[in-house]
């Protein structure tokens, strides 16, 4: 049952190596995303809720059927979440201000830079892998759902009905498509290409672009630029982004630079607690002993004066009793001689 | 003692226990009202609400403003058979104030005690009377959530308006729009410098003049109420006295219009060739720009969408190297600007969103210049020959492109009637478009635009708005040529065929409204046999 | 030493017995169905609330309300109060019960429980602060087994390997004061990452510090607690020492206990000061802040100042109670009442009653061992045979 002092010092070096770990060029701790890395451009505008995206995703990852078919446009009436058996969906938004509306939005996982869930995992069950795609690994996944728990989007899903291999699921960007030079199975499905794939400072730079080119047309921003430290699936829209459900109060802090701060404290812990609780004790140890030295000593010393005191008095009262009981010889000497001679005087006449 | 001791024990068990329990209680008690805070979405709306707070303009408000409806209180006072200075005092100068029960500014505590003291004064009176009467209690007044939720429209003249004033007043600007004269101190009519009330009435009360809103109410309340002699009309037949007269959506709509009024008499000119100011002409060699004002007065509502600040000319504050008082735009930003319906390019922008125009219009870059054909709209004569050569030209037809050159440069024959693109087909047959249906729609549209018949020089320049990128001719590109059906977003043209049809389609549908196809079999019918799950429904 | 009476002989349907055998039999039915029917068989678990009462009550409360054991160990053999000595042994049981109860919840709760020595011996995620709490729980749980290990050995007669075990005392209990002030922490940080899901009243970045700092006033709360349980239910077993020490614990560790919730309410008001968080108290989720803070953090404090102050041991208990029901709360809030707050009530989270049930399996399997350990292992005693020394 318990580890072995080896064992644990190893998988502490272990952890430790993982830490230590050279990263991608980033000022000072700060990861700007791998270099070549892919993402998607998402025009919102352009959307024309079709739900082809939610079908070829479906069949790329050979999803079950779901209850209604993807020519069932009913289903937008609510709006819908991101399950196990749908790694992606469209919900409509009705904005009586915009000229425009309904507008449609199709919500998946972002492939964030830093993402949460990768932070998150104590199994690292997630990679960020170069292409820009971030990618889920059921061989290891403990199931412990802290992954849901931490994404900002609220993208995981979890088999909650599977009750012994449950896992995790979400978008893939069709990472294995990407390995092979396909596009993502909704990117490629759009009728109306409203997604883009390509490289992610590219895809910036056409977001730009189009924003400058139809300022009316667009909201100036790019959602996904910068939030939680920027994601590698970007929008662009032509409402505000808060109308669609989308969260604009995240901020601009990546994920794991949350958690940094308090993980950082704990090779300090280690070090000082057990230096400080070891001198607690000592100080508390040598307390008691003096303490336990000072009964001791004053026990002693007051046994001694006692039996000093007790000695004195001893030597007084023989010394007493010698005089006395020489005195008493003298007198008794002195009484037997007068009666000596009183008794020679009498036997003379 | 120890009997003592337990009991006390026993007793404060017993008192800790129900505490405890209380206060449990109110932890799930207080807790339901942690599930949500939803405000109740049931409020009226009203357009005669004066947000009293604002009104007064405190800085800070201890409790929620009062929205006052003020037409509610108009009616009783009619019903009262009252007057307008029940609560209004009219001024020395004979208008009546906007101002509520005070000529002169008192401050804010007697401001409030003002209001307090006569609003609940004349309800609690009226309810002492037996009637119906407003709120007495703070929060009646001083709502939280509001029962009143303001539908109030903003409302101007335009043309229309005006010229039945116009009319009304006999052609006489006088009654109306006055100057104010420094040196008397008083308002003073200056015949050929009439403008607009917001060249002097703006959004604050300076020192001698009144805020736009302030100045609006009481002139033209003032005179519907009780017009001047000069002004041949019955009293009370003027215009509205209540809020909704002039606020509300549906009383806006029912405003009678004129069609085509008469053009308003100010001395201007009907063509003009628009150039920077005398002093700042030396220095520059761009063409003078050839302007019909009598067309735009034509198209625009009212003289302010040019003339945003007074009437004067563009040029007097917008120079070349920009001045205060034009907010330090310049001449060129003031004309190109694309976002700014004052501008020139904004305002032609803004034009092309308009559903005839906007199918071509709102896939292109927004107010973007032709950069070779700034000739097109600087095509007058050079400003150092401008003495010279103005009065050569007399008006913009002077200008316009000729029916030569704006002639097809091929035959009408030779646009395809249909068109059939199959290059795609797989779920779906071919779609047929057609092709000419739809020249001939945009050729029709284009003809009755001034606007669009100037700018497009030919009448080809229609053509680029599918051959987009691309030389006009008979035969233009396919658009396979430069989409590539296997695209996959990272060539150089980043839109792939499908994306491309369906953007070019699709979204010229949806900017200019067009309600059909409704779904996709609109445009090309499903295969029999192939697995069709595919959605319907295009986005209006 | 007195012996303690002969432990008398329960009859087999006493009334705990009756209870306890329904709960466990309830228990193993719902572990039926959690192993047949996955997760969402059991619970009101969802996408948008992945962590429910198992997470809430069982790992973060158990964890909280088991730090009993570092506390008094603290107390007892790193600063050197002997008169808490009584106290230890059964903190120490607890403490042990208490995280092996978590670790039998956890076995529930995550989808693959075998899998969890993964972390640590396969693929470790060391960017996780849950990496770091389930290292420091499992070596923390070592650890109070071998500190709990000297009772049984006593009781099964094992004199070297128990003289072997008590000479690690103060090395384990240092390495079990530092492993806990990291985990509880650690328990706080974990929420570290969802600013925006937990209500600001709650969210601060000293998170961890305030878990830790609440953890010692639960830890010292509980032993007052239990103690006064015990004292109810199992009297007989205690010895005199035993008994003569009681009030003095309660004494001594509500003098504590009023000092470390002082403290904390101290800076929770700071965590709230630096956040300028002050106008959210004026709304509902900052009524239900304030009943916290004042209610089971400021009131049970006040009361723990005056019990000391009058040397009454019964106020003391009730606010060690108070106390303790204040950290549930405070553990509930975060992980299940203030977390997913902005969500429209439709999506949000009520546990499921098998949720309850088993979360209740769970601590009654956890009392039902503390019973049969006390009934016959010198936890309330010392044993005659190994009463040399402390």
């Amino acid at each position: 049952m318990s580890i072995s002092r080896r064992r644990f010092l190893k998988s502490l070096t272990a952890a430790g190596v993982a830490m230590a770990a050279p990263r991608p060029a980033g000022a000072h701790g700060e990861f700007a995303g791998h270099p070549e890395s892919y993402g998607v451009l998402q025009d919102i505008t352009l959307c024309i809720g079709c739900r082809l995206c939610e079908k070829a995703c479906n069949q790329v990852n050979h999803l079950p059927a779901p209850e209604k078919p993807f020519d069932d446009l009913s289903v937008l009436e609510k709006h819908r979440r991101t399950d196990a058996k749908t790694y992606t969906v469209v919900n409509r938004y009705d904005i009586p201000s915009y000229h425009r509306s309904p507008v449609f939005n199709k919500f998946q996982c972002n492939h964030c830079q830093e993402p949460a869930c990768l932070s998150s995992c104590f199994v690292a069950a997630y990679t960020k892998t170069p292409e820009g795609a971030v990618v889920y690994d059921a061989s290891v996944c403990v199931g412990c759902r802290y992954c849901l728990v931490a994404c900002p989007f609220g993208v995981p899903t979890y088999e909650y009905r599977e009750p012994l291999e449950p896992t995790v699921r979400k978008c893939t960007m069709c990472y294995p498509r990407l390995l092979e030079g396909e596009l993502p199975g909704c990117v490629e499905a759009c009728p109306q290409q409203t997604m883009l794939f390509g490289k992610r400072e590219d895809l910036i730079a056409v977001a730009r672009e189009r924003i400058r080119k139809h300022p009316s047309r667009y909201v100036d921003h790019i959602y996904g630029e910068h939030e939680m430290g920027g994601t590698s699936w970007l929008y662009i829209s032509g409402v505000p982004f808060e109308e669609l459900g989308f969260r604009t109060d995240l901020g601009t802090t990546p994920a794991p630079k949350l958690t940094s701060g308090a993980l950082a404290a704990v090779p300090i812990i280690i070090g000082v607690w057990p230096a400080l609780l070891g001198g607690i004790y000592v100080m508390t140890r040598t307390k008691e002993k003096a303490a336990v030295r000072d009964k001791d000593s004053a026990v002693r010393r007051a046994i001694e004066e006692t039996q000093a005191a007790a000695d004195q008095a001893r030597k007084q009262a023989a010394e007493k009793a010698k005089v006395e009981r020489e005195k008493a010889v003298e007198l008794a000497v002195k009484k037997a001689l007068e009666k000596a001679a009183k008794e020679s005087a009498e036997e003379g006449s | 003692m120890k009997k003592a001791e337990a009991r006390s024990e026993v007793e404060f068990g017993q008192r800790m226990s129900i505490a405890v329990l209380g206060m449990l209680l109110l932890c799930s008690l207080s807790s339901s009202g942690c599930s949500s805070d939803a405000v109740a979405d049931q409020t009226t709306p009203r357009a005669d609400l004066v947000d009293i707070g604002e009104r007064l303009g405190f800085e800070e408000l201890e409790r929620s403003t009062v929205l006052f409806p003020h037409d509610l209180h108009t009616e009783v006072m009619l019903e009262r058979k009252e007057d307008c200075t029940l609560c209004h005092p009219v001024r020395p100068d004979g208008y009546l104030s906007a101002h509520f029960q005070q000529l002169e500014e008192i401050g804010d505590e007697e401001l409030i005690d003002l209001y307090h003291d006569e609003c609940i004064g004349c309800h609690e009176e009226t309810m002492s009377a037996g009637k119906a009467a407003g709120p007495v209690a703070c929060g009646e007044c001083h709502r939280r959530q509001p029962v009143y939720v303001s539908s109030s429209q903003p409302f101007g003249f335009d043309k229309s308006l005006h010229y039945r004033h116009v009319k009304a007043a006999d052609q006489k600007c006088e009654p109306c729009h006055h100057e104010y004269d420094e040196e008397t101190e008083r308002l003073v009519y200056i015949k050929g410098k009439e403008s607009s009330c917001r060249d002097c009435h703006r959004e604050e009360t300076e020192e001698n003049r009144s805020a736009f809103k302030l100045a609006a109410h009481e002139a033209c309340i003032g005179c519907h109420r009780e017009p001047p002699p000069e002004i041949i009309v019955e009293k009370n037949t003027a215009g509205p006295q209540l809020c909704v007269g002039c606020h509300d959506l549906q009383h806006q709509l029912a405003i009678e219009q004129i069609q085509n009024p008469p053009r308003l008499k100010r001395g201007q000119e009907d063509f003009v060739l628009v150039s920077a100011s005398e002093a700042d002409l030396a220095s520059t060699k761009l063409r003078t720009v050839p302007f019909s004002h009598i067309d735009h007065e034509e198209a625009a509502d009212t003289c302010r969408v040019c003339h945003h600040d007074t009437l004067d000319p563009c040029t007097k504050c917008h120079t070349l190297e920009g001045t205060d008082a034009g907010g330090w735009v310049t001449l060129d930003q003031a004309m190109h600007d694309k976002l700014a319906n004052e501008s020139c390019v904004g305002c032609h922008d803004a034009k092309k969103s308009t559903l005839a125009c906007a199918g071509c219009h709102d896939q292109m870059e927004q107010g973007r210049l032709p950069e070779q054909d700034c000739d097109i709209c600087h095509a007058g004569p050079l400003p150092d020959m401008l003495a010279s050569e103005r009065s050569r030209y007399r008006s913009i037809d002077d200008f316009r492109p000729s029916p030569a050159d704006i002639a097809l440069t091929f035959s009408v024959d030779e646009i395809p009637e249909k068109v059939e693109i199959g290059v795609l087909s797989h779920e779906y047959e071919p779609a047929v478009m057609p092709h000419r249906k739809i020249v001939d729609q945009l050729m029709k549209q284009i003809g009755e635009n001034g606007l669009a018949t100037y700018f497009h020089g030919s009448e080809d320049v229609v053509c680029q708005g599918c051959h987009h990128q691309s030389p006009i001719g008979e035969k233009p590109p396919l658009c396979e040529n430069c989409h590539r059906p296997d695209s996959t977003g990272l060539e150089l043209i980043e839109t792939g065929l499908q994306g491309a049809y369906h953007r070019q389609c699709l979204g010229c549908h949806k900017s200019m409204e067009i309600k059909e196809p409704s779904d996709c079999t609109g445009c090309h019918k499903k295969r029999p046999g192939m697995v069709a799950a595919v959605a319907s429904g295009v986005a209006r | 030493m007195s012996e303690p009476a002969n432990p008398v002989e329960r009859p087999i349907f006493c009334p705990f017995n009756i209870i306890a055998g329904i709960i466990i039999l309830v228990g193993l039915g719902i572990t039926y169905l959690r192993f047949t029917g996955g997760l969402g068989a059991v619970t009101n678990l969802d996408d948008n609330n992945a962590w429910g009462f198992w997470i809430g009550f069982d790992l973060l409360c158990g964890v909280a309300l088991a730090a009993g054991g570092y506390t008094t160990a603290a107390a007892v053999e790193v600063f050197g109060m002997k008169k808490f000595h009584a106290a230890l042994r059964p903190a120490l049981l607890t403490g042990f019960l208490g995280y092996s109860m978590v670790v039998i919840a956890l076995l529930y709760d995550v989808g693959r429980p075998w899998r969890l020595p993964y972390p640590f011996v396969w693929s470790p995620g060391p960017t996780s602060v849950l990496f770091e709490v389930g290292a420091c729980v499992m070596l923390y749980l070592m650890v109070l087994f071998l500190e709990f290990s000297p009772m049984a050995l006593e009781w099964l007669g094992e004199r070297k390997l128990r003289r072997v075990l008590v000479r690690l005392t103060l090395l384990l209990t240092i390495f079990g004061i530092t492993l806990s002030t990291m985990h509880q922490s650690s328990l706080g940080a974990l929420f570290l990452i969802v600013p925006s899901k937990l209500h600001p009243l709650w969210y601060s970045s000293y998170l961890p510090v305030f878990f830790f700092v609440s953890s010692v006033a639960a830890g010292l709360s509980m032993v007052i607690f239990e103690s006064t349980l015990a004292h109810r239910a199992f009297s007989d077993k205690m010895d005199e020492e035993h008994k003569r020490a009681a009030d003095a614990v309660v004494l001594g560790f509500g003098k504590a206990a009023a000092f470390v919730l002082a403290v904390y309410f101290a800076i929770k008001t700071f965590g709230v000061a630096l956040d300028d968080n002050w106008g959210l108290l004026a709304t509902n989720y900052g009524l239900w802040f304030l009943l916290e803070m004042i209610g089971f953090v400021l009131l049970p404090c006040f009361l723990f100042v005056v019990g000391v102050r009058d040397l009454n041991p019964t106020v003391i208990r009730w606010a060690a109670f108070l106390t303790v029901l204040g950290i549930v709360l405070n553990r509930l809030n975060i992980c299940l009442i203030a977390f997913n707050w902005q969500l429209s009530p439709a999506d949000r989270y009520f546990p499921h009653w098998m949720e309850i049930g088993l979360s209740v399996f769970v601590v009654t399997l956890g009392v039902t061992a503390y019973r049969f350990i006390v009934t016959r292992m010198p936890v309330f005693y010392e044993h005659p045979d190994f009463s040399e020394g402390h």
